[in-house]
């Protein structure tokens, strides 16, 4: 299939009637389980996925993709509205979007938001198109140590990254790794931790852990919270939308500059939107005219930087995980987590046989978050009543759509028992700030790991290790997990010096 | 259960959990045990040094907050007093709900429990009935006839009605 076959037939996969019914209803779903209040990306996917096994390749690439792409864009309503983040990518939006809001600009800075975001996520889809023919020979190249190094570069990653004691990333990722080895070993036929239990020997099933681990944590969390975000009036939601827009095509360079950071943020596995936002923000204040007396005070530039930048993320971040199967951040593992089961591996496959599916990705990328974006203007103030729903009635509506969800994957009432045992791990994980999605990762990445070292093993036996490449990333791997330490002993030694 | 205790035995766990791999691991084929293995004799010395870098750490109370990409920080309202009290009722709500679903059956326990959650947090009557009435109408029309999706009969219910 030529490259242009496959721009075509991505397409064509997407907008066939089902398949873009299945997107639109990503979309809905996502945009309004994001603005709930406590509900995040993580838990609209693992509550989807279940679902998503049930339908052909195309439609589960657009349900799952959708609810993805555009995750970072419904999250701004209630950082504009009400100064509390809807999600780790939308903390910067406050900085200038809340400020407007209480200047009585909030349509307009949801606007600009909603309009920048569309925009970042065109920019990010059009950068992962370009960098397909760059990936392709480079991926060819690498063997089966290689993408064991890589796996474990890209779980390191995320775990180093994702809280200030790195230890504790590393072990909770580890610790996937360990709880994908449960059940009956494919190849030696050999039952790892199972205990005799029939549930455990098929191995833990991603959707009831996934399900346990980001829903029932965040539900707890609600109850523990006692009370929904804002009781604020929703005022000045009708006039300004026209502005809006225009602000994010008026600054078109900062979107496109903005846009870059969010596409290397995103392509650097473990930088999350929680990054994006910032180093863009950072990025803004730091190039536009007369932004430090401004920016903060309520610039709406200060907003189109960030929205652009969390989304143009998306694209960068899929270059990573479509190339070498390394998600580039906790949610996209959710999401190669569910590619995985429809039967989508990315690699080598993805870029060569496959390439239709990866052009897929790519205009979904672009047209959910067209959509998305026109719908949140369109329906501004619904999805701001939505941020005001009370948690008693959240809480026991997705408790029971999670129980069956985690039922309908296998038909099997041990799945429930291992959400519900997930579920109270995961929140005595982040009640003592010990990260859950490392633990993910491992899940999803643990059988590639074993096959990858496995086979690096015959070729070259514990040698494998010094390849260039392999040791290469190993060095650096090193120097990135111990380079704080070595900064916090050369400041220590400076200290004793001086005195 | 104070929260330095419940932070202790978490660790402690982790540590019998790795140990316990490891071991296990050991005894296994070679090919079954690498990636055990390996994965424990790291997870080892990673878990202790978290563990010993919390406590350096404790009285600057930053372990509560630890901000992380894509995991929410736990805020201050989340650990209070109040907070545990609704933490456990919710415990025990979920408990029986899981029990509920075993012996009631999905299409009668799930609603049932939506319905006594709602109403002993005080939400009104008819709010309470009608969304208990579209979980059951979700759970028949969108997951056992949409989806194909058997949903189990109740254990109590099938013994006392049959089939």
């Amino acid at each position: 299939m030529s490259t242009w076959d496959a721009v075509w037939a991505g397409l064509i996969h997407i907008l066939e009637p089902t398949a873009f019914l299945y997107m639109m209803l990503g979309i809905v779903i996502s945009s309004t389980l994001v603005a709930l209040p406590g509900i995040g990306s993580k838990t609209a996917i693992a509550l989807l996925l279940p679902l998503a096994f049930t339908l052909d390749k195309f439609e589960a690439i657009c349900l799952i993709v959708s609810v993805w792409a555009v995750s970072n864009t419904a999250n701004s309503i209630t950082s504009i509205l009400f100064a509390v983040p809807g999600g780790s990518g939308s903390q910067a939006t406050i900085l200038d979007g809340y400020p407007m809001a209480r200047n009585g600009e909030a349509s307009r800075a949801l606007s600009a938001a909603f309009t920048s975001s569309a925009l970042g996520g065109i920019f990010g889809a059009i950068v992962l198109a370009i960098s397909l023919p760059v990936l392709k020979p480079l991926v060819i190249l690498l063997g089966p140590p290689e993408f064991f190094v890589l796996i474990m570069f890209g779980i390191a990653m995320v775990s180093t990254l994702s809280g200030k004691n790195k230890a504790k990333g590393l072990v909770i990722g580890i610790l996937g790794l360990l709880i994908s080895s449960v059940g009956i070993h494919l190849v030696s036929g050999i039952p790892r931790f199972t205990f005799g239990n029939l549930t455990l020997m098929d191995g833990l099933n991603l959707i009831p852990v996934t399900i346990g681990l980001f829903a029932i944590p965040e539900l707890i969390s609600l109850v523990a919270s006692g009370s929904s975000i804002s009781k604020m009036e929703l005022n000045n939601l009708d006039s300004g939308r026209r502005q809006g827009i225009r602000d994010s095509f008026t600054h078109w360079w900062l979107v496109i500059r903005s846009s870059l950071v969010g596409v290397w943020v995103g392509m650097i596995p473990g930088l999350g939107s929680s990054v994006a936002d910032w180093f863009a923000y950072g990025h803004a204040r730091a190039t536009e005219k007369g932004a430090e007396e401004t920016f903060g005070k309520g610039d709406v530039r200060g907003v189109i930087a960030v929205d652009s930048a969390t989304n143009a993320k998306e694209g960068g971040s899929l270059i990573p995980t479509l190339a070498f199967g390394i998600p580039g951040s906790s949610t996209l593992a959710l999401v190669f987590g569910g590619l995985l089961i429809v039967g989508v591996k990315p690699g080598k496959d993805i870029l060569t046989t496959q390439l239709d599916v990866t052009f897929s990705f790519i205009w979904l990328l672009i047209i959910a978050s067209v959509i998305t974006s026109l719908l949140c203007i369109i329906f501004i103030k619904p999805l701001a009543k939505a941020t005001q729903v009370r948690p008693t009635l959240l809480v026991p509506l997705i408790c029971a759509v999670s129980v069956v969800g985690a039922f309908a994957n296998s038909n099997n009432f041990g799945d429930i028992i291992v959400m519900a045992t997930f579920g109270v791990f995961g929140y005595w994980l982040r009640l003592h700030g010990w990260p859950r999605p490392p633990l993910l990762l491992g899940l999803v990445l643990g059988p590639e790991a074993e096959r990858h070292l496995w086979t690096s093993y015959q070729l070259y036996e514990w040698e494998f290790v010094l390849r260039p490449i392999t040791g290469s990333l190993l060095i650096l791997l090193i120097l990135i997990l111990g380079w704080p330490t070595v900064k916090a002993l050369f400041a220590k030694l400076q200290q004793g010096e001086r005195v | 259960m104070s929260l330095v205790f419940s932070r202790t035995v978490l660790g402690l766990s982790l540590l019998a959990l790795f140990t316990y791999t490891l071991l296990v691991g050991l005894d296994m084929p070679f090919r079954a045990s690498m990636l055990p293995v390996l994965a424990s004799s790291l997870a080892l010395p990673l878990t202790a040094l978290a563990l010993f870098v919390e406590y350096k750490k404790e009285n600057q109370k930053s372990s509560q907050a630890d901000e992380s990409s894509g995991d929410l920080a736990v805020s201050q309202s989340e650990v209070s007093v109040d907070a545990f009290r609704r933490v456990r009722y919710f415990f025990i709500w979920f408990a029986c709900l899981l029990a509920s679903a075993h012996l009631l059956g999905f299409l009668i326990g799930l609603p049932l429990m939506v319905l006594i959650y709602l109403l002993a947090n005080r939400e009104p009557y008819r709010l309470s009935i009608f969304l208990s009435f579209m979980v059951l109408m979700i759970l028949y029309w969108g997951f056992q006839k949409g989806l194909v999706l058997p949903l189990p009969e109740g254990v109590l219910t099938t013994m006392l009605f049959g089939g």
